[in-house]
């Protein structure tokens, strides 16, 4: 990224900073800011760190002043927020974080931007559904918020969760991926069915794609449940078979257990697989972590110029991010390409490839700030380098 | 009433017992039957920790008031002597006590101080036929410490809390104990109260140095090195034949010591006639802790107080501690196992 590129996304930013727009979290005087500045370094990300606010105009004025590329807070309150040891800070708690984010997701194919988003989007549905189902809490108790990148936060202020340390907010982890879910201890528990029972919320889950699983195959036609059920471990093809005449039977899977006709090594990888699709993939160390700096919602983020949106639950459901998020306008700058790519930035898709051309600013912004493109101011045309 | 506060002196409740009486900490360091009494108890219940095999049931519990101040003396002492294992021990021997009263109630005072202790610590529970009720965050807090799937969130989170049985809510109660126990020590104390406090300090200090030197480092455990006392509990327990509790703390303790996972510690206990998983669970892993060395085995002088010492041999003339036992002769060992054909050639 070039000094020119670099001082007109600054002079953007700045733009963008100038007006009252900011968000604070609770207890800001009690958080530790964080900043990365356009300078010499950027895109390198060289961190300003141990900053202490004490009011919402402070922070407007620096943030108006300097324009940063990116602005974090710690998720932890702390007695001292700004001192420059952390053993100094004193933790007094800290919000618990999700990080739902694309890298974890897409392991293979790499999607467009926009359906990467959309994975991610549906996947922070799964998580909210687990918070609100299984842990009991409110709508109203977490923010949702669109990192401006590639995926979502979820943060939840709850008090009881506050003081937890970094163990604790494991086992909330490794509920939320089913780390340590055993079909054998689950089926144990239950007795003589060789299902799980209702015992937690998670037995209840697996309880009901398993339902689900079973009333999918009764609506297919025999032949194509027969060969589904017989890629399921220890199910040879004659089982499979009695098992879809039994299974027919009832639109409920009672006649299946009692008949006892399914192994059940087929049980418990039934199990194995329904907990691979119901579980959430959250970034685990994110969550675990009583020490986490977090973009701060309503700021930018420098790597795409989009704005890391907080959003309500009826928000998120209709929330579209390459539409939603995008502050900048629709007049056209020039840029330099340096890669072919294409942005789906509100409802258009432009495909560039290398040269000289003009975009409109908001997807001006976005290639420049990925690193995809160079400022072109139109008078210096002539004198590249 | 009282009886509570002697027997959980940690709670918040007996705090404002301590800082309603006119008693002052400094009135016993002066001379008297009653701070005698204070000193010596106190004094007891640091030594209980270091040793670990004191049965908390040999206590006498009639006074009360000596109950509840020997804690706060307790505290005093370790503060001042500021060891951090020793004040772990401490803290795990006050779970254990906390832990076997508990047990040891009769049913309707059971009850009683289950449900005073969980509002001390502030665990709102809602308790029907027996099974409790606890939010997941108390849960989490306190079942850290606790292996096994049946301690696993993933297993039991149902809207917000968890369901446990009573024997289960004793054991987050033991671990809640422990906690408060630890939280705050060692105190800051001035110089000259630990001063005044030497006499006292200073026995205990040694006997803690003392066994803190028996430590052995980890490694594969090999029962062919282990002490003819620590062998003939061995051949007890696959016998079939109940131990007496320092017998059982002697090798739960032993074991530990020398690197033997909680796991395999409780696998040895199963063939015991009065085999109770979740107690010996319990017990080894308490003794055990995250480093095994929470406990120190005892030396041969309380082995051979509870005559647990039997069959001594040779080895054991010159060794103390039966640790020291296994050290001498697990040096050996591998000197003899060592296959000359594994080195370079
Ligand atoms: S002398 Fe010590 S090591 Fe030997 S048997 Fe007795 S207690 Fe064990």
């Amino acid at each position: 990224m070039n000094a020119k590129t670099k001082a007109f996304l600054e002079s953007k930013f700045k733009e963008y900073y100038h007006n009252p727009v900011i968000g604070l979290p609770p207890r800001f005087r009690k958080r530790e800011w964080a900043f990365v500045l356009f300078d010499s370094a950027y895109p390198r990300l060289v961190m300003r760190r141990h900053k202490a606010f004490s009011s919402q105009k402070d922070l407007q004025a620096y943030l108006g002043a300097v324009a940063p590329a990116h602005v974090y807070y710690s998720t932890a309150y702390y007695a001292y927020p700004s001192a420059t040891r952390m053993q100094d800070k004193k933790w007094e708690g800290a919000d618990i974080i999700f990080d739902l984010d694309a890298d974890k997701l897409l392991t293979d194919s790499a999607p467009s931007y926009a359906l990467m988003l959309q994975a991610v989007k549906n996947e922070t549905d799964k998580l909210l559904d687990f918070l609100v189902n299984d842990f009991g809490f409110d709508y109203a108790d977490f923010s949702i918020v669109f990192s401006g990148g590639r995926g979502y936060h979820v943060h939840l202020r709850e008090k009881r969760l506050v003081t937890l340390g970094s163990h604790e907010r494991r086992e909330v982890v490794n509920y939320l991926t089913g780390t340590g879910l055993e079909p054998e201890y689950l089926l144990r528990r239950t007795n003589i069915i060789p299902v799980p029972g209702d015992n937690s919320c998670w037995e209840i889950r697996i309880r009901t794609w398993i339902d689900k699983y079973f009333k999918r195959l009764r609506e297919l036609d025999a032949e194509m449940a027969i060969t589904e059920l017989a890629a399921v471990k220890a199910i040879g093809k004659r089982r499979a078979k009695e098992i879809v005449d039994v299974m027919s039977q009832d639109t409920t899977i009672q006649p299946l257990l009692q008949s006892r006709l399914m192994p059940l090594t087929a049980w418990k990888s039934l199990i194995r697989e329904a907990i691979s699709q119901i579980k959430v993939r959250i970034d685990v160390p994110v969550t675990a972590d009583t020490k986490r700096l977090i973009r701060l919602p309503t700021s930018l983020h420098g790597g795409s110029g989009f704005r890391v949106t907080p959003l309500t639950f009826d928000e998120f459901r209709s929330f579209k991010p390459l539409h939603d998020a995008v502050v900048f306008a629709d007049r056209s700058v020039s840029v330099k390409i340096l890669k072919p790519a294409i942005a789906e930035i509100k409802g258009e898709t432009i495909k560039v490839h290398q040269g000289t051309t003009e975009l409109p600013e908001h997807t001006a912004v976005y290639l420049m700030a990925r690193g995809l493109a160079e400022y072109e101011s139109r008078r210096l045309k002539s004198d590249q380098k | 009433m009282e009886e509570y506060l002697a027997l959980f002196p940690y709670t918040s409740a007996a705090a404002r017992y301590v800082e309603a009486s006119t008693r002052t900490f400094e009135s016993f360091l002066t001379v008297g039957e009653f701070s005698k009494l204070i000193l010596n108890r106190s004094v007891e219940r640091v030594t209980r920790a270091i040793s670990g095999d004191t049965p908390a049931s040999l206590i006498e519990r009639d006074d009360y008031e000596v109950e509840i101040f020997s804690y706060v003396m307790a505290r005093a002492l370790v503060s001042c002597i500021n060891e951090t294992l020793l004040i772990q021990r401490y803290a795990n021997a006050e779970a254990q006590d906390a832990f076997d009263n508990l047990r040891h109630a009769d049913e309707p005072s059971r009850d009683e101080y289950i449900m005073s202790l969980l509002e001390d610590f502030r665990m709102p529970v809602s308790v029907e036929n027996d099974a409790f009720r606890l939010h997941f965050t108390d849960f989490v807090k306190y079942t850290g410490r606790l292996r096994g799937p049946q301690w696993r969130l993933v297993n039991l989170l149902n809207r917000g809390s968890v369901t446990l049985a009573k024997g289960e809510i004793i054991q987050i109660l033991a671990e809640a104990v422990r906690l408060k126990v630890l939280s705050g020590l060692p105190l800051k104390l001035s110089g000259k109260m630990c001063e005044e406090l030497s006499p006292y300090t200073s026995p205990l200090k040694e006997a803690f140095s003392q066994v803190s030197s028996h430590l052995v480092d980890s490694g594969p455990v090999v029962l062919e090195a282990c002490p003819p006392c620590i062998k003939a509990l061995l051949s007890q327990v696959k016998a079939g034949r109940n131990l007496s509790h320092p017998a059982r703390f002697a090798l739960t303790s032993f074991l530990a010591n020398v690197g033997m996972k909680a796991d395999e510690i409780v696998r040895i206990y199963e063939t015991s006639p009065d085999f109770d998983y979740d107690l010996t669970r319990y017990q080894v892993e308490h003794i055990r802790g995250a480093s095994g060395k929470d406990y120190i085995a005892p030396g041969c002088s309380t082995m051979e107080t509870y005559g647990n010492c039997v069959e001594s041999d040779g080895l054991c003339k010159r060794v103390i501690h039966p640790l020291s036992y296994y050290r001498v002769r697990n040096k050996r060992h591998e000197g003899v196992q060592r296959n000359p054909r594994e080195g370079p050639v």
